[in-house]
């Protein structure tokens, strides 16, 4: 499929994408597109890989878990004083408080390396609330925004005579006739949104970012559980596990943590 | 070698793109130099239009030394007290919404003024003319309403001499008044009492040069009055409920914010006691926030919140600011009850003539 596409639009690590295009002689243009991993509205989101293998532990909320519960069950912390953290000053000491602007450096960080701009998706996604259903999962409108970058490239980078989908007219016709503009984002299903979780914006963190927040995590079966469940769910299934089973270093290594919560 | 120009030292505040365009929603703040603090021992009051109330709630619900001289009577029920306007400003003055109201309350307090108008009636009661929803029921008599006002007025006069910060948010440039000798109403005559007489009321609207002297005349008087005071002062951010000028109200809004706002800027001018914080542009200019209600008016408290913030941030000496308020307050607060408004029975009472 490579060898007679126009283009190829992708993710995946550039040296390994340029390998497949010589080996396959493909004349497709290399539209790269950044991995879409914000933390800014979910700093406690992450993730566990497992100690063997490149499998990830799975919990309450599949692949996400929290930092603050995951600190706390690995320092054998009770329930009630794990709760006890999901407040402004503890949230605030542990540095969610500046997980926005680490946020928007990490995807600086990747669109530099993409063919997008950065501005062209954030910009038109900041007034739109909270964009991201976890840090990971981009709401519809996050994804058809970064569909309009690739659009935008694609019109500028396709030949005029390629034979894909926009047929052979030239690219200045092909941008005015693409509808990029038209809201996308209401006629498309959310499929991630449907389907997946959906990790709450923590009502502190929430205020501080100008958004409202909540307390409520719906799972992939769409149940929707508050803090106190989520904590007792989490806890009760890591104390199945044996901590030598997973890789925790970024936790374990955290000395906010250590400092405010040990 | 790159040309000299007049912008290449200025500092990221005063570039939109760096100071609007890329901040993180709720982080907008638009206060570079405040000229003063608050301290846990400062007296501070509060005045001005129905924005003037989160400020109120706020400073009530984080500890502050919120002074409020008008006190309800300890016997008399919270949700009572809340009724009866105790604790939603300094004193039982109801919204202050025009600077020339201000400067008559002043000199009502001072005993330099004393309006011809003394009790309206509304519904067989009497009220005030100057604050006619701070006695929700009314007065029994006009007697009533004139005891009542020389406790207030007391009350008021200790507001201006005594508070070591006061907080005024200008809200309309709109009004109407006496034709007799210039008072000022808050609303207009026959919207809560009394009933409109074109041969002795009529509408006025502040330039941008009557709204300079009479500001520049509140703060004379405040600082002849009590020289250390600080006076805060702030643009209300709510638009007009509706316009008596032939003209569309966002139009009239923007109008009268724009007046509201070159008199406060003048004030930092001529005065160094004096200093503005830009709670009106926090509220119209965050960007990626829209902190208005549905109706387009209301601020929502996502938006109060970050007003609030941006106070604390820079104009309170060493407390951090916390979501919620935790902190008790000594005041009677009206807290959970809904910001009064006497701007808003405006709309009531044109609702009532059937339109």
């Amino acid at each position: 499929m490579l060898a007679t596409a126009d283009a190829l639009v992708t993710s995946m690590p550039e040296p390994d994408v340029r390998a497949a295009i010589e080996r396959t002689a493909s004349p497709a243009a290399l539209i790269r597109v950044p991995q879409i991993n914000f933390r800014g509205f979910h700093p406690d989101i992450t993730h566990v890989p497992l100690a063997a293998g490149d499998g990830e532990l799975f919990g309450i909320a599949r692949a996400y878990h929290s930092r603050l519960v995951l600190w706390g069950w690995r320092r054998g912390v009770e329930r009630d004083r794990i709760l006890g953290w999901f407040e402004p000053d503890t949230l605030g000491a542990v540095g969610y408080g500046e997980a926005w602007n680490d946020a928007v450096e990490l995807m600086r960080q990747a669109t530099a390396e993409s063919d997008l701009d950065l501005g062209d998706w954030l910009l038109a996604l900041l007034g739109r609330g909270v964009f991201m259903h976890t840090d990971n999962h981009p709401r519809i409108d996050a994804i058809v925004q970064l569909a309009r970058g690739v659009a935008r490239v694609l019109a500028e980078r396709v030949p005029a005579e390629a034979s894909g989908a926009a047929g052979a007219i030239g690219p200045s016709e092909r941008r005015s006739v693409a509808p990029i503009d038209e809201p996308w984002e209401r006629v498309l299903t959310d499929g991630l949104g449907a389907t997946a979780e959906i990790w709450p914006v923590y009502p502190p963190i929430a205020a501080r970012l100008g958004v409202r927040g909540s307390w409520t995590w719906r799972l992939a079966d769409g149940s929707l559980i508050d803090l106190a469940q989520f904590v007792d769910a989490s806890l009760a299934g890591y104390r199945a596990l044996d901590p030598r089973d997973v890789r925790l270093d970024h936790i374990d290594g955290d000395e906010r943590f250590e400092r405010e919560l040990a | 070698m790159t040309r000299r120009h007049p912008y290449e030292a200025i500092d990221d505040f005063q570039r939109w793109s760096r100071a609007v365009t890329w901040v993180p929603p709720g982080s907008f703040d638009p206060v570079v130099a405040p000229r003063f603090s608050v301290g846990p021992d400062d007296k501070l009051a509060t005045l001005g239009s129905c924005f003037a109330q989160h400020l109120s709630r706020h400073l009530a619900g984080q500890g502050f030394n919120y002074f409020v001289p008008e006190s309800a009577p300890a016997t008399m029920p919270d949700d009572e007290a809340a009724r009866h306007q105790y604790g939603t400003f300094s004193a039982r003055y109801g919204n202050v919404y025009t600077i020339d109201q201000a400067v008559q309350l002043f000199d009502r307090a001072e005993g330099r003024f004393v309006p011809d108008d003394e009790a309206w009636e509304r519904n067989g009661r009497f009220v005030d003319p100057f604050r006619p929803l701070v006695e929700p029921d009314g007065f029994e008599s006009s007697a009533a309403v004139a005891a009542d006002r020389a406790l207030h007025l007391a009350a008021t006069r200790r507001v201006f001499a005594e508070a070591d910060v006061i907080v005024f948010t200008l809200g309309l440039t709109e009004g109407w008044r006496s034709r007799i000798d210039g008072a000022v109403y808050p609303t207009a005559p026959g919207v809560n009492g009394g009933s409109f007489d074109p041969e002795r009321h009529e509408f006025f609207n502040t330039d941008v040069d009557a709204a300079r002297a009479s500001l520049a005349a509140f703060c004379e008087r405040l600082h002849a009055l009590n020289p250390g005071a600080r006076l805060l002062l702030t643009v209300s951010p709510v638009p007009l409920i509706a316009t008596a000028e032939h003209r569309h109200v966002a139009v009239s809004t923007a109008w009268s914010k724009a007046v509201l706002r070159i008199a406060a800027e003048a004030m930092l001018d001529r005065f160094d006691w004096v200093d503005y914080f830009p709670s009106f542009e926090i509220i119209t200019m965050s960007p990626h926030a829209d902190y208005y209600a549905p109706d387009r008016r209301e601020v929502l408290p996502l938006g109060v919140a970050h007003v609030m913030r941006s106070f604390h941030d820079h104009y309170v000496e060493g407390r951090p600011w916390r979501a919620g308020g935790p902190v008790g307050s000594p005041h009677r607060i009206p807290g959970g009850a809904a910001v009064v408004c006497d701007e808003e029975t405006v709309e009531a009472a044109i609702r009532a003539t059937g339109r």
